[in-house]
């Protein structure tokens, strides 16, 4: 049974879809740091049905392009970090829990059995499930980071908002001698926010006024996707054009001028 | 012993066991066994130190941090400071990394045999290097695809000494480098970006795959603030709605290969509001675009409207600070005159040598005797050569690729991998087993980047002169060597002394000669200078008409460069896979275009075209142009790795280039083809 | 007639098997589960500690940017063994097998931990390094390593199995420490237990 999780710090990340130019570069961020194998190019699939299959891609943020007809726009989408998660609410092993300041639903690899129950109940598909061993060609595991642990076949992963990244940060304010439960705005952002070129995301502690997130989250041209599931996501995200906010949401035709409107409810 | 004497025995043992470790130990580090499969590879436990570096893999020159534990490298971080990244990466860099332990990495040095290629030691590798070279008696040709580093003052005085020839792959460099020189200039070409409040990109996909494209990335974050106003606007004129346009705050439709066509259209607007230029040769150029160049007929020939068209220099006219930055739609093909153009209309709104306008910044000094200036290194013209190579009618006898894939990356790519295989002995100095290295006599594998000593001095599009310095952060993962030092090694057995014993000598000499700290340099200081050149731009021959389109058929045929997906020098990275969207292994066109061709979403087509065919299925979507279809290119790789090889279908086979005598670089930026079910 | 045999087949056999079970589990076991190792140099404290005065920060200390420097790299040791600095045999095999070639030297370590977990040297500079590290500070000899042969998780020093707390007995192994060690001092120190604070 998960109830709504509030704690003093809340990490928000603010996506600007009119600046996301789909490059990708988010995506190959995250994969080298968080030791996602090179996902194989499916040829055979393709060879078969046209185009390739997100089901058995190990991806934690996804790219996906929108479009209202005429005009196009890109939505990358990692965990939600949901204040209300479904996922946790049904996990039989409590290997995801939503319980730490700041409010990062943590994934614990020992801990899952693979049943799955969480993918079913993630309104986003933001978890992704290891249908086969990991594979890293021959050399390429030397080249794994420290800072995640690789995931075995069998096992749920999804995006941690790059949390051992808050761990370092903390860490060096404690070494600084600085307080690790005040971090200023930038010591702690994931590796999507850190690389992006174009600066589409931003990421910091929406309760906290000295964060870009906090001004950010609270324009009338935030939203959040699916919100009226009750999730609280974390992750909002921001466009000038209706169309764009319109699809945040599967809004029936008379719902459609209150949508347009935009302004996300934060927790 | 009987039975019950061996159950009261196993009853004992039965009570001792529960009082002993064993169940409850094994229980608990079986538990523990199964959350630790030794099959799964280890991470590493030290610490993370940074390193800085300039990607040489992504032509936009962006400044890194280099992750290393205990001397590996892991992963990228951005670098805040360095001018041509201001804290973004690209995809491409960010793949760079792992690249270093890619399946398609050549591991050593190798020379064909009968049965293929094998291996062979780099003495016995440059010994035989250098009786070639000896024999070919100035028969030998040089490619390099290095359009920032050093390293090509050694390959062009090396090929100086020994009266061959010497190209660079054509490229938006090559194009600005003849686009100046024919406007009586000399220099780099610099886009003042951040200081534009008003930027109009003819074609160039000037943030994801043209010029300083994450520097250029940066100044559109800082002028369009989430969800403020903007600050400047930024307008994209192309046929695709590709990953620039998509987040432009306008997108005009032009055709492919227009940019020329329409910066003069905007000129001949502007000159109807009686507007001038401080330039010579004006007169020349007015009566060129007066009579070429009329909103009408640009509107015919480019798909741009009249009214759009007078309502874009309308706006440029009243901007600020306008900046027009044209080129090729895909990295390559415009050859000089959409530059020209771009030059040319630049010059009409002032805004050549000002802030937030186009500046000429200096070459860089030349250290190497007989490298010869930036531009004459330019100015050999590749794809002419290599279509006489192929077809018999000129000869290599020695003919040395650098950090290029001609074998696939230019158009009539299967004429040109002919080439590669008819020159006498080819020499592939290339990291990874590309189309290239796969058919040469030898492959000499150059180390990677992050392993070797290499400089980037302002790649084409910096805002002002920039000079980063790589040292190598790894050892060496194969047995690799840096192509300038082999080159110098080779060059001695030959009795030639270029001046210096080792690369990273030269280095030393560049860094001295910018006046630049080597120290600093080291510890990953970059050495910046706002020093321009005036330019007084002769326009005389900016507006002369260009070549018609290649091939007869009915479309537009659109290459599109995502550099996730690779890029003309390496094949879509293993860490990028993941990237890859259906969508972006068709070919696209919207629905008018497709009801006008005959086919349907999803439907497998051959496309035809002036260099030859390529298939693929077709995606409907409105982010291409009505009568254009989109081709991805950095497809249909048949070497590389698991990754690459065979996936898609070769976009750069169906481009054909025609000569431009007037500006000397051949053209293919405008092509036309058929479509047809497959 | 029939012979009557004992009833349940005596008490002998049970307490024979009893006493058996018993040494199979308390000597054999331990022996069999754990692999016995040295460190591959015989690094002593004493030496440095006592003989060059260098305090344990020298060496372990925590980096500017939050990390903990841990062991030191054979790069750091070689600002002073470049050369043999006294007469031990072990400090000449650490300058030609380590120092001369350029490699780390494979320490075992006692206070090993699973790739999962997560662990932060600074904040827990308040403690005491021997509430969860052997006492090794000023040993002649490092303590052998006793490695669990199924999970590979150290087990300190000792060959003990059971009965190991934290601060509660100077002997115990303070080998790979469990979860509920972290927990109860986390519990009982007010921290937080959340997954995320000890796992990756």
């Amino acid at each position: 049974m998960s109830t709504f999780q509030d704690f003093p710090i809340r990490w928000g990340m603010v996506i600007d879809i009119d600046k996301c130019t789909g490059c990708g570069a988010c995506v190959v961020a995250c994969n080298k740091e968080n030791n996602i194998a090179p996902q194989e190019n499916q040829l055979q699939r393709i060879a078969g049905k046209g185009f390739p299959t997100r089901f058995k891609k190990i991806e934690w943020l996804t790219i996906y392009e929108l479009t209202d007809g005429s005009d196009t726009a890109y939505l990358p989408r990692p965990c939600m970090q949901c204040g209300m998660p479904s996922c946790v609410s049904v996990c039989p092993a409590i290997a995801t829990d939503k319980n730490e300041n700041g409010g990062i639903v943590s994934q614990i690899y020992p801990r899952c059995f693979g049943c799955r129950y969480c993918m079913a109940s993630c309104p986003y598909h933001a978890r992704v499930f290891n249908w086969d061993q990991p594979v890293w060609p021959e050399g390429m595991e030397k080249q794994l980071t420290p800072h995640t642990s690789v995931r075995s076949r069998g096992v749920v992963e999804k995006c941690s908002f790059c949390h051992h990244r808050l761990m370092y940060a903390k860490d060096a304010a404690r070494v600084a001698g600085e307080d690790p439960e005040k971090l200023p705005d930038g010591a702690y952002v994931p590796a999507c926010g850190e690389v992006c070129p174009t600066g589409a995301i931003t990421f910091g502690d929406v309760k906290n006024p000295e964060h870009a997130v906090y001004e950010l989250v609270r324009s009338p041209y935030t939203f959040r996707l699916l919100e009226r599931l009750g999730t609280d996501p974390q992750v909002y995200y921001m466009s000038k054009r209706a169309w764009v906010r319109l699809q945040g949401d599967n809004y029936l035709a008379n719902e459609e001028a209150q949508a347009g409107e935009g302004g996300a409810h934060h927790g | 012993m009987n039975r019950r004497t061996f159950l009261s025995f196993a009853a004992g043992a039965g009570a001792g066991l529960m009082i002993t470790p064993i169940p409850w130990k094994l229980t608990d580090d079986i538990s523990i066994w199964t959350q630790n499969w030794k099959w799964n590879p280890k991470v590493p436990k030290r610490n993370v130190f940074f390193a800085e570096m300039a990607s040489k893999l992504d032509p936009a020159g962006t400044g890194v941090r280099v992750a290393l534990v205990d001397g590996v490298p892991v992963g990228l971080a951005s670098s805040q400071d360095h001018p041509l990244s201001g804290g973004g990466v690209s995809a491409l860099a960010a793949a760079e990394v792992g690249l270093l332990m890619s399946p398609a990495r050549v591991r050593q040095p190798l020379v064909r045999t009968e049965a293929g290629l094998a291996p062979i030691s780099w003495s016995d590798a440059e010994a035989l290097l250098a009786e070639k070279l000896g024999r070919a008696e100035g028969d030998v040709a040089m490619i390099s695809g290095d359009d920032t580093g050093t390293a090509n003052e050694v390959f062009a005085a090396l090929m100086h000494r020994l009266s061959g020839s010497f190209y660079m792959m054509p490229g938006e460099a090559q194009s600005a480098h003849k686009a100046l020189e024919k406007l009586g200039g000399e220099g780099h070409l610099a886009y003042d970006i951040e200081g534009a409040d008003y930027v109009l990109l003819l074609g160039a996909d000037a943030l994801e795959s043209s010029g300083t494209a994450v520097r250029n990335a940066r100044a559109f974050s800082q002028s369009h603030p989430s969800g403020q106003p903007a600050t400047a606007k930024y307008v994209y004129a192309g046929p695709v709605l590709n990953n620039t346009a998509v987040v432009c705050d306008q997108w005009i439709q032009a055709r492919p290969g227009a940019a020329a066509s329409v910066a003069l259209g905007l000129a001949h607007a502007l000159m109807e509001r009686g507007a001038t230029a401080r330039a010579n040769g004006l007169d020349a150029f007015r009566r060129d675009v007066a009579a070429n160049y009329s909103p009408a007929r640009i509107e015919r020939e480019t798909g741009v409207r009249a009214d759009t068209l007078r309502k874009l220099a309308a706006e440029l006219a009243a901007a600020k600070r306008p900046l027009v930055i044209a080129g090729s739609e895909f990295g390559q093909g415009a050859g000089a005159r959409a530059l020209m153009a771009a030059l040319g209309l630049n010059a009409m709104l002032g805004r050549i040598n000002v802030a937030g306008g186009v500046k000429i910044v200096p070459e860089a000094p030349a250290v190497v005797q007989g490298a010869g200036s930036a531009a004459s290194r330019y100015s050999a013209d590749l794809v002419p050569f290599l279509k006489k190579l192929a077809e018999g009618k000129a000869s290599a006898g020695v003919l040395m690729v650098y950090d290029a894939n001609p074998a696939y990356a230019l158009p009539q790519a299967e004429l040109m991998a002919q080439a590669v295989r008819r020159a006498g002995f080819t020499v592939s100095f290339s990291s990874f087993m590309d189309e290239t290295a796969e058919l040469a006599d030898l492959v000499l594998p150059s180390s990677m980047a992050l392993e070797r000593y290499d400089d980037v001095y302002t790649p084409y599009g910096a805002g002002q002169a920039v000079y980063s310095l790589n040292r190598p952060l790894a050892r060496p993962a194969f047995d690799t060597r840096a192509t300038a030092d082999v080159l110098l090694s080779v060059a001695r057995r030959l009795d030639i002394d270029l001046g210096y014993l080792a690369f990273k000598d030269v280095l030393r000499a560049k860094a001295e000669a910018l006046g630049a700290d080597w120290k600093a340099l080291g510890r990953g200081a970059v050495w910046t200078s706002a020093a321009t050149t005036e330019l007084v731009p002769d326009l005389s021959a900016a507006a002369a008409p260009a070549p018609r389109a290649q091939g007869e058929g009915l479309l537009a045929l659109a290459p599109v460069a995502k550099h996730n997906l690779g890029s003309a020098k390496v094949a879509l990275p293993p860490l990028c896979a993941a990237t890859v969207r259906g969508s972006d292994l068709m070919v696209q066109m919207n629905a008018k275009t497709a009801r006008q061709s005959g086919v349907a979403e999803g439907q497998a087509v051959r496309l035809s075209g002036p260099g030859g065919e390529m298939t693929a299925r077709v995606h409907i979507t409105e982010k291409v142009m009505t009568g254009v279809v989109a081709a991805p290119l950095g497809f249909g790789h048949t070497a590389w790795d698991e990754y690459s090889r065979g996936l898609g279908d070769n976009a750069y086979k169906v481009l054909a280039a025609a000569d431009d005598p007037e500006t000397g670089l051949s053209v293919w930026s405008d092509t036309r083809v058929n479509i047809a079910t497959a | 007639m029939v012979k009557k045999t004992s009833g349940s087949g005596g008490a002998l056999p049970f307490f024979i098997g009893f006493v058996a079970i018993l040494l199979v589990g308390w000597w054999w076991f331990p022996r069999v589960l754990f692999s016995v190792e040295q460190q591959p140099l015989r690094f002593s404290h004493l030496v440095h500690v006592d003989d060059a005065g260098m305090a344990c920060e020298d060496c372990h200390y925590l980096n500017e940017d939050g990390s903990f420097s841990g062991l030191p790299s054979t790069e750091s040791c070689a600002e002073c063994h470049t050369e043999a600095m006294g007469e031990d045999p072990e400090e000449q095999r650490f300058i030609d097998e380590y120092v001369n070639e350029g490699k780390e030297v494979p320490w075992l370590i006692y206070q090993d931990q699973p790739d999962n977990v997560f662990f932060s040297h600074a904040a827990h500079a308040a403690q005491d390094c021997t509430t969860c590290h052997p006492d090794v500070g000023g040993s002649d000899t490092p303590p052998l390593h006793y490695r669990n042969k199924l999970t590979d998780y150290s087990n300190g020093g000792y060959r003990i199995v059971f009965g190991r707390g934290v601060g509660v007995d100077p002997a115990y192994s303070r080998g790979t420490m469990k979860m509920w060690e972290c927990e109860r001092c986390h519990a009982e120190n007010g921290q937080s237990n959340a997954c995320y604070v000890c796992h990756r």
